[in-house]
C-alpha cells in the first residue's frame, strides 16, 4: 500500500505511523490495533499526555475517600484530602515499586506499602518510613520520595487526570466538546455517575471500542438486532438495518465526537422499559423546556436524543441508555471495560435506580447489547494475527468529505447519524499525537487540519 | 438413622427434591432449554448478581443491597424473559454457532425457609464455557436461593449469586448461574 507521508511531520517516526493511516484516516493499517511497539508508543504519546477519566466527585465525597484506577496501564490512586481537594498520584511505591493500595475504593488516612511499610499521605507525599532515623543517613530525603502526582481537573464534577504538565487545560482539551457535554452536565443539578464500575476483560484492542462509541450508529441495527428486537423503543426502527438512523454526527478539534439521534415528544429516545420508561418520559417532558430555556433550542433538540460518543482517547458514553465507560488498555490485544451509570443529579432516586438497572441490563457485564460487541471487537483484533491479513487495510470512508460547519453547533456536523466522520476524527487525533512530541504542535496541527 | 437425621434441617425427601431441582435446572440451562428454565422460576423471582469490589477488611460500609449495588444481574421475571427472547430471536450472532456450557452444582445445603412453603438453599456453582475454537471462560459462585413449594412443585423464587470475580475475566457474563 502507498505510504502517505505527511509533509508537515519532520519528527522521528520510528514505527512509521505516518504511513499506517492517511491524514484523513479513511483507512487504517491493521498494525495500529495489533503491534506491541506501536502500543508502547501509544502509552507514552497518547495515554501519558491526554486527559483520562478518573472518577466523579460524588463517588469520593468525604475527606479520605479514595478510588484506585488506571491511566493507560499506570495504576493511580485518586483521593480526597483533609482539605477537601481531590488529588491523584501513582499507586506504586518509590522504594521497590510495589502497589501501595490494593482496594478498589474506601476511606483511608494513608496508603501503606506491604513490603516495608512506607506510608504515603492522601496527597501522595511520603509521610512515614519505618526506622528511618536508624537505618537511613542524612542524605535520605522523604520530601523527594513522594508518589508522582497527576494533574487533576474537573469538568462539572467529572474528574480527569493528566500526567503531562505541558498539556492544555481540561477545558481547552475538551474544546467544542464542553459545549456539548453541557447539554446534560450544565442542566440544573448537573450530571453524576453511579458506581462502582463493573469491569470486564475483553481480548481486543481498545481503539475498536473507542471508535465504535465515537460514532458507529451503523452497527446498532445489525450487531444488536436481537437485543433491539426484544427491547423495542427508539432503536427498534433501525433493527435489521431497515432504516438509516436520523440525526447528526458531531466532531470536535481534539478528537472527541458523538452521534445524536433525536427523538420526538411522542417517542423519547431511550431504551428504558416498563415503569422506568414512563418515569424517564415524564422526566424528559418536564426537563426539555428547562434545557431549551437555559441552553437554547439546538441543545434542547440533542438533549432529547440518544447519544453515543467518545471523549478522546478512551472515555465513552451513551445517553438514553445511560452508560459511561472507560476502555482501559491491557496491551494491544486486550482491554478492560469499566462501566458506570450516568444520571442527572436532580432525578428522583427511583429513576436513578431504574436507569442503573436499565444500563446494567443492556450495557453491563451481562448486557443484552454489550455481549454483542465484545466478540466483534475480538474478531477485528485477532484476525490480524495472520501476516497476509494484517497487510489488508481497514476501511472507514463512510461520509468522507461530508462534514461541514454549522451556524450554532460548534465543531463539524455530518448527516445522517450513520457516518464514520467521528470515528476518523478520533483516529486523526491519535495520529497527530503519535507523530508530534509537544502539545503546542499537536494543537496547532489539529487546528490547522480542522480549519482546512 | 437416628444418629444422622439431626444433621438434616428438612426431611430427607425435601433435601433430595431440592438437589434434583437444582440439577434439573442446570441441565435445562446447559441444554439451552431456556423456556423450560423460566418455567422453573416464580413470577416474583428476583435474580441478583452484584459485582464484588475489593474492599479492605476494616471498611465499615454496609454490604451493597439490590437497591444500591452495581450488578451484573438485578432481574425480575420480565428481565429474565427479555434475555431468553434475545436467545430465541435467531439474531444473537455471538450465540451462533452455540457455545459449549457446563454447570457443576455442589455443596448443596438446605434449611427451612422464612415461611413453611419455602426452603433456604445454599449451593456452589462452577460454570465452564467453551466458545469458538479455543475461547474458555470459568465462572465460580456461591448461590443463596429461596425455593418455594407450589402446587406444581418446587420453583426458584430468589437467587443471590455471590460471584468470585472482581474483574469479569471473559468477554461477557451472558450465562445464567
Amino acid at each position: 500500500m502507498a505510504a502517505h507521508i505527511d509533509n508537515a511531520v519532520t519528527e522521528p517516526d520510528p514505527n512509521g505511523i505516518a504511513g499506517l493511516l492517511p491524514p484523513d484516516a479513511a483507512w487504517q493499517d491493521r498494525r495500529i490495533y495489533w503491534d506491541e511497539d506501536i502500543y508502547q508508543q501509544e502509552l507514552e504519546r497518547v495515554f501519558a499526555r491526554s486527559w483520562l477519566f478518573l472518577t466523579h466527585e460524588n463517588l469520593i465525597p468525604e475527606p479520605g475517600d479514595f478510588v484506585t484506577t488506571f491511566m493507560g496501564e499506570d495504576r493511580v490512586i485518586v483521593a480526597r484530602g483533609r482539605d477537601g481537594v481531590v488529588r491523584a498520584f501513582l499507586n506504586s511505591c518509590n522504594h521497590r515499586g510495589n502497589i501501595v493500595c490494593r482496594a478498589d475504593s474506601g476511606n483511608a488516612r494513608s496508603f501503606v506499602c506491604h513490603y516495608h511499610g512506607w506510608a504515603y499521605g492522601l496527597d501522595g507525599a511520603l509521610a512515614d518510613v519505618p526506622l528511618e532515623k536508624d537505618i537511613y543517613g542524612d542524605d535520605f530525603d522523604r520530601g523527594k520520595l513522594g508518589l508522582k502526582t497527576v494533574r487533576v481537573e474537573s469538568y462539572r464534577g467529572f474528574l480527569f487526570g493528566n500526567f503531562d504538565a505541558s498539556a492544555p487545560s481540561l477545558e481547552d482539551y475538551l474544546g467544542e466538546m464542553g459545549w456539548y457535554f453541557d447539554t446534560f452536565m450544565a442542566v440544573p443539578g448537573g450530571a453524576e455517575l453511579l458506581g462502582p464500575p463493573i469491569k470486564v476483560r475483553v481480548r481486543a484492542n481498545w481503539k475498536f471500542f473507542a471508535e465504535n462509541f465515537a460514532g458507529d450508529f451503523y452497527h446498532a441495527g445489525w450487531t444488536h438486532a436481537a437485543a433491539v428486537s426484544v427491547i423495542g423503543g427508539a432503536l427498534a426502527e433501525v433493527q435489521g438495518n431497515k432504516a438509516v438512523a436520523p440525526g447528526y454526527q458531531f466532531t470536535t478539534t481534539f478528537g472527541h465526537g458523538f452521534n445524536a439521534s433525536p427523538g420526538t415528544e411522542d417517542l423519547f429516545p431511550h431504551i428504558h422499559q416498563g415503569e422506568i420508561a414512563r418515569e424517564f418520559d415524564d422526566w424528559m417532558r418536564a426537563r426539555i423546556p428547562v434545557v431549551r430555556k437555559e441552553l437554547g433550542p439546538e441543545r434542547a433538540e440533542i438533549y432529547n436524543a440518544i447519544w453515543d460518543g467518545t471523549m478522546f482517547p478512551n472515555t465513552s458514553f451513551l445517553r438514553g441508555i445511560d452508560t459511561w465507560k472507560v476502555w482501559q488498555p491491557r496491551g494491544p490485544r486486550e482491554l478492560e471495560i469499566w462501566t458506570w451509570t450516568l444520571v442527572e443529579q436532580d432525578m428522583p432516586e427511583s429513576l436513578k435506580r431504574g436507569i442503573r438497572h436499565s444500563n446494567e441490563k443492556t450495557f453491563g457485564a451481562a448486557g443484552l447489547l454489550e455481549g454483542d460487541d465484545g466478540e466483534n471487537m475480538e474478531g477485528n483484533t485477532n484476525t490480524a494475527a495472520g501476516w497476509v491479513t494484517r497487510q489488508q487495510p481497514l476501511n472507514a470512508q463512510m461520509g468522507l468529505a461530508r462534514e461541514h460547519a454549522h451556524p450554532v453547533f460548534p465543531g463539524r456536523v455530518s448527516q445522517p447519524a450513520d457516518n464514520e466522520a467521528s470515528h476518523r476524527n478520533l483516529l486523526r487525533m491519535w495520529r497527530t499525537m503519535m507523530l508530534h512530541e509537544d502539545w503546542d504542535k499537536i494543537m496547532a496541527a489539529r487546528r490547522a487540519e480542522y480549519a482546512a | 438413622m437416628s444418629a444422622v437425621a439431626p444433621c438434616l434441617d428438612v426431611p430427607l425427601e425435601a433435601y433430595l427434591a431440592v438437589c434434583t431441582f437444582l440439577y434439573r435446572e442446570a441441565r435445562a440451562l446447559d441444554e439451552e432449554r431456556f423456556r423450560d428454565w423460566l418455567g422453573m422460576v416464580t413470577d416474583d423471582i428476583h435474580y441478583w448478581m452484584p459485582i464484588r469490589e475489593n474492599r479492605f477488611r476494616k471498611d465499615k460500609r454496609p454490604e451493597p443491597t439490590p437497591a444500591d449495588a452495581a450488578s451484573v444481574y438485578n432481574d425480575d421475571r420480565t428481565d429474565l424473559d427479555h434475555r431468553v427472547q434475545r436467545f430465541e430471536s435467531g439474531l444473537a450472532w455471538n450465540e451462533d454457532p452455540p457455545a459449549r456450557v457446563r454447570r457443576m452444582v455442589t455443596n448443596i445445603d438446605v434449611e427451612s425457609g422464612d415461611t413453611p412453603d419455602e426452603y433456604a438453599v445454599y449451593s456452589n456453582i462452577v460454570l465452564y464455557r467453551n466458545r469458538r475454537e479455543d475461547e474458555e471462560g470459568w465462572f465460580v459462585a456461591a448461590r443463596r436461593d429461596r425455593l418455594r413449594m407450589t402446587e406444581t412443585g418446587l420453583r426458584l423464587a430468589r437467587r443471590h449469586i455471590v460471584l468470585d470475580h472482581n474483574v469479569i475475566l471473559d468477554e461477557n457474563l451472558s450465562v445464567f448461574l
